[in-house]
């Protein structure tokens, strides 16, 4: 069977909301055609079908077919039936639908075509007749087929009840099926149907000439997912997703932005990685496991001992951060020195003014340009690995000064950390460049996981293209030693693992593209010394080697200092 | 202009204070040029009598709204309506005193002043379109309070003291959001009536394409009036960027038509190749298929007269 990209899921989703006219749910039943695009035709009647019609009675329906072996047969007619019947409603606002239609009925029957009668089974019989008749063709068909053909073909006159109440004496009088739910308590709703292999793994299946995307869960009111029907051992990549907006917070962005980052930062030697920004909004999904809400409780002391420790040393910080902020202060006037340039309108220069008459130079006033401080940015990027885990109230609190410090000076400063694990990088933003009382959420710090750097600039310097300021500035706090367990897909052979030299040399071809967008990128090395020529080798000149974490914001200062100057 | 505006629903005595004003500053000759002759009208009752009554009162204006809901076509159409000449004046991040108010400059052998486009509104009477207002630093507007509140003079250091004529009026657009804009401080918005443009209605939309094209046949104004809304609300859901979201893309696309393309073609052009992501461009295709046939022509979206 053919598989169905994302991206045309995603595709299939949006159909479906245009033709509802409604983004807010999620549909659980798309098209798509036989080569695995959305199906323009089929998802606009399955939007078309919301929107005019109470769904949730519908889905009932459609759900109590689960519980028979043919159910893919009935569900198949049931929205036949509803395609006529919608169809109906929905052309005289949308009158390409009827091109549409013709479109799908001919591409079906010529799909059909020289198939030998006796392969056909009931729901081929029947749809073949429906799009010939759509076709404005007479089909043959014995006289029984006809009639259930014709009960089926609901009219657009009919509602919601008068829909559901057709159906059942349809599928009682030809079937001797009993649309209606089966009562059960307790019980998860679906449980028979993990019973029926095929039908829970396969979530896609055949349907016209197409397929259609078919979650185990399908037809039921949302209420009623639980997370006891998701698989508990291997999780799905929506469901890894989840998981990740679980434990760090939702995303910062919707998932189609997502996936575009995704599509467009996960390549080469991060191939098959995942990317999770977040804010740390805590995200709708409910913790997973025991083990898991034992983590969040564990996270949850630390970030306590984080403001603690802070606190505790409240005077001493305080001072550091101000004499921080007093030292680029300084620097930064002299660097704003407004400067004059000579123009042909402005202030006279009294002592040019010869020029215009003897040489025709006209540009004898000056005008004042200020410079901007507008125009510098900084991003601060803290390793949030396992191997930060004996100082994280250290780091915290210093990287809280310096966002302390930067705020003194009014210069637009974004807190970030990062970590790696199952495949994922999850990049933390603790307080954007104009969110100035944000600095607090600092103490959110929390390391655990790996650390792919490579793939945690390139995200950083993602987020700061899209930065307004002219000279951005990255600081890395980072031991120089990247490690995670996806490893780098290699052309031949094997695939190297992300850590050693292979880890540094991909840092290390990040850091420099970094550098050669524009953005300076300046290291804060805590690692030991025998790690010292790999932050040589990552980056070069601009960094700082500091024994102790307490000395950071002097570091961060003396560096930030040095990049003012160069500016 | 009148005839359109009485069409509007606008009141008898709105209408008749206007032809007062026409009448007591009657543009001068040599400031014919620079009255617009709007190409497309504005749709909208309701923005039309707040604008007509406030700019009457005298007042400034400023129109802040999203993307596509006519904030320059009703700017234009103001200073037609009142037949003032106008100044477009586009404001970007650099925007200084200077550019507005004017400079020193050399002219046959001496400094002179230079005037801006501000004074040389201020001095003629007409109508000032400040045009994306908030792109520029509010610091270097500040230059303009005294312009914009009841004082309504330009004080230039080492020149006169400039007083508006009383038919000076200034409108100011905004649009909240795009990239590059900030915030409009207090003191500058204080000088103004904020009128928050809505978002064109499916109704005046199909006003504006039967205007514009007299010949587009009803059904297609309705259906191309529609995939506008869609398009609309696939950007408010965030699932496509506003890029896409583009109704001078519509208009000259139908343009196209009528000189000869397909609309499939016509839209791709206008709408679709706006956007430059590649699955952004698959599900703006999709609405526009599910909304009208590609393959129409101009023989059948217009009527033959």
């Amino acid at each position: 069977m053919n598989e169905v990209s994302d991206l045309q899921r995603r595709r299939a989703v949006n159909q479906i909301w245009n033709a509802a006219k409604d983004y807010r749910f999620s549909p659980d039943f798309k098209a798509f055609d036989e080569d695995g695009n959305a199906d323009l035709y089929w998802n606009s009647v399955i939007g078309a079908v919301r929107r005019h019609y109470d769904y949730p009675k519908l889905a009932q329906v459609l759900s109590s077919f689960q519980q028979y072996e043919d159910a893919d047969t009935y569900e198949g007619l049931f929205w036949l039936g509803l395609e006529n019947a919608v169809y109906g409603k929905e052309a005289a606002e949308r009158p390409v639908l009827a091109c549409l239609r013709q479109d799908y009925a001919r591409r079906f029957v010529e799909a059909y075509r020289g198939v030998p009668a006796d392969d056909f089974h009931l729901y081929d019989c029947l749809a073949y007749a429906h799009y010939l008749r759509a076709l404005g063709r007479r089909p043959t068909l014995s006289r029984y087929d006809l009639q259930l053909l014709d009960e089926l073909e609901f009219g657009p006159e009919l509602d919601t009840d008068a829909i559901v109440e057709r159906a059942k004496a349809l599928f009682e009088k030809w079937f001797q099926i009993t649309a209606e739910e089966r009562r059960r308590e307790k019980k998860p709703p679906l449980a028979f149907l993990k019973g029926k292999k095929a039908r829970a793994k396969g979530r896609l299946r055949r349907f016209g000439i197409g397929l259609a995307d078919h979650p185990p869960r399908i037809y039921l009111p949302e209420a009623q997912q639980t997370e006891e029907n998701a698989p508990a051992s291997k999780l799905s990549a929506e469901e890894l997703r989840q998981f990740m907006a679980g434990k760090y917070g939702a995303s910062m962005f919707s998932p189609q932005q997502s996936m575009e980052l995704e599509r467009k930062l996960c390549v080469g030697d991060h191939a098959f990685c995942h990317l999770h920004f977040t804010k740390g909004a805590p995200a709708r999904d409910k913790i997973r496991n025991g083990f898991e809400a034992l983590k969040k409780e564990q996270e949850k002391k630390q970030i306590e001992k984080n403001r603690q420790f802070y606190r505790d040393r409240l005077a001493a910080n305080r001072t550091a951060a101000a004499r921080l902020a007093a030292r680029l202060q300084n620097s930064i006037l002299l660097y704003l020195q407004p400067s004059r340039v000579r123009s042909d309108a402005g202030t006279l220069d009294g002592g040019r003014v010869w020029r215009s008459v003897c040489l025709e130079d006209d540009k004898v006033f000056q005008r004042t340009e200020q410079g901007n401080m507008g125009d510098l940015s900084v991003d601060i990027l803290l390793d949030a690995s396992t191997s930060q885990i004996n100082r994280q109230e250290l780091v915290s609190s210093q990287a809280y000064l310096i966002a302390e410090a930067m705020n003194r000076c009014g210069i637009p400063c974004r807190v970030m950390s990062f970590c790696s694990m199952t495949g994922y990088t999850i990049l933390r933003v603790f307080r954007d460049y104009g969110e100035q009382r944000a600095n607090d959420r600092i103490f959110e710090y929390v390391s655990n996981g790996c650390n792919r750097d490579g793939l945690a600039i390139r995200a950083a310097r993602e987020l700061m293209s899209r930065s307004p300021y002219e000279h951005r500035i990255l600081i890395l706090l980072s031991d120089v030693k990247p490690h995670d367990a996806m490893r780098i897909p290699s052309g031949e052979g094997e695939a190297l693992p992300y850590e050693k030299e292979a880890g540094v040399r991909n840092t290390a071809a990040e850091v420099r593209r970094a550098r050669a967008d524009g953005i300076s990128v300046i290291c804060v090395f805590t690692g030991e010394e025998k790690d010292l020529p790999s932050a040589k080798l990552v980056y070069g000149k601009d960094f700082a080697w500091i024994p102790s974490v307490e000395l950071l914001a002097d570091a961060v200062g003396n560096l930030l200092l040095q990049q003012i100057r160069n500016l | 202009m009148i005839d359109f505006l009485r069409q509007e629903g606008i009141e008898e005595k709105t209408l008749q204070r206007i032809q007062d004003f026409r009448s007591r500053y009657p543009a001068a000759p040599e400031q014919e040029h620079r009255i617009p002759k709007p190409r497309f009208r504005y749709y909208g009752g309701e923005i039309w009598q707040q604008a007509l009554t406030a700019l009457l009162a005298g007042e400034n204006l400023l129109l802040v709204g999203p993307k596509a809901t006519g904030k320059n076509v009703l700017a234009e159409n103001l200073a037609a309506v009142f037949s003032r000449p106008a100044w477009d004046i586009s404001f970007y991040l650099n925007t200084d005193a200077a550019t507005l108010i004017g400079t020193d400059t050399f002219r046959a052998g001496e400094v002179s002043f230079r005037s801006g486009p501000i004074t040389q509104c201020a001095v003629q009477g007409g109508f000032g379109v400040l045009d994306e207002i908030n792109m520029a630093k509010n610091e270097s507007l500040a230059v303009l309070h005294a312009t914009l509140d009841f004082r309504r003079i330009i004080d230039v250091p080492g020149y006169d003291r400039i007083i508006l004529r009383p038919e000076t009026r200034f409108i100011a657009t905004m649009n909240y959001g795009y990239a590059g804009t900030r915030e409009l401080n207090e003191a500058l918005a204080s000088r103004f009536m904020v009128l928050n443009m809505p978002i064109i209605s499916r109704d005046n939309l199909q006003k504006l394409l039967r205007s514009q094209f007299p010949k587009l046949k009803q059904e297609y104004a309705e259906q191309l009036s529609d995939l506008f809304q869609d398009i609309r609300k696939k950007c408010d859901s965030s699932e496509i960027s506003t890029k896409a979201l583009d109704l001078r893309g519509l208009l000259a696309a139908i343009t196209l038509v009528e000189n000869g393309l397909s609309l499939g073609d016509a839209l791709e052009m206008g709408i679709v190749n706006k956007s430059f992501d590649e699955f952004e461009r698959q599900l703006v295709v999709d609405l526009i298929s599910a909304r009208v046939r590609g393959d129409l022509t101009a023989g059948e979206l217009f009527e033959e007269k």
